[in-house]
């Protein structure tokens, strides 16, 4: 997720306010969520969990988790 | 759709309708829901936790109780650890390319329509897969192997 998306993701959960009041909120998100992200993507490959589990995990639904998913150039099966 | 019915449990059916602003696909699943072409059924999660020591979404829980209740259909999934739990329930179970290989052999779809409709999944799979429902489509013999 880029910062941009991280600021329009704090904006949807939180409110405006918060994305204008912390730069180093939103730093430490994108790093958590990539490091999530990460982790849960491994685990998926593996066939430890499912696609829209890894999306719920991340507050994502299943469209949105693969639209990141495609954007990284990564598969969106684990077949 | 006329050639076959499609149910999708209750989550699946949310999730279509808020993702249907933003991305095409779930634009037409959504569009499909509202004229009945597909049907949202209601589903309720048994008591126990066994699908819930899964790492599974809750869209997969519910197609697994849907799958159950409804003992003639298939369930149509990609997902590896969904098709695993699927066997281990014995629940009828299709990869989507299989799905496009039944309807082709049962004659409800031109063959030259499904391999259109691979061409287009075909970023979405290791080739192994793509290749063999091509030559299962050519030759309408599944092992491929004389």
């Amino acid at each position: 997720m880029s910062e941009i998306e991280v600021k329009e993701w704090v904006k949807v959960k939180f409110g405006e306010s918060k994305v204008r009041g912390s730069e180093i909120l939103v730093d430490l998100l994108a790093r958590g969520f990539e490091d999530k992200l990460r982790e849960l993507y491994e685990e998926f490959l593996r066939g430890e969990c499912s696609l829209e589990y890894l999306a719920e995990q991340l507050g994502l639904n299943v469209w949105e988790a693969t639209n990141i998913l495609e954007r990284r150039g990564l598969r969106t099966t684990n077949l | 759709m006329s050639i076959c019915e499609v149910f999708i449990p209750d989550a699946v059916g949310v999730e279509a309708g808020i993702a249907s602003e933003k991305y095409p696909d779930a634009t037409v699943a959504e569009r499909m829901i509202r004229e009945g072409e597909i049907k949202v059924q209601r589903v309720g999660l048994p008591g126990d936790d066994v699908l819930d020591r899964y790492k599974l979404g809750k869209g997969e829980k519910e197609a697994i109780v849907l799958g159950i209740e409804k003992e003639e259909a298939f369930i149509i999934t990609d997902d590896r650890l969904a098709y695993v739990v699927m066997n281990r329930m014995k629940i009828k179970k299709l990869l989507f390319l299989d799905l496009l290989i039944e309807l082709v052999e049962k004659k409800l779809m031109e063959r030259k329509v499904a391999e259109q409709i691979v061409a287009a999944v075909k970023p979405r799979y290791p080739e192994g897969f793509i290749y063999h429902t091509l030559k299962i489509l050519e030759r309408g013999d599944r092992r491929c192997l004389r």
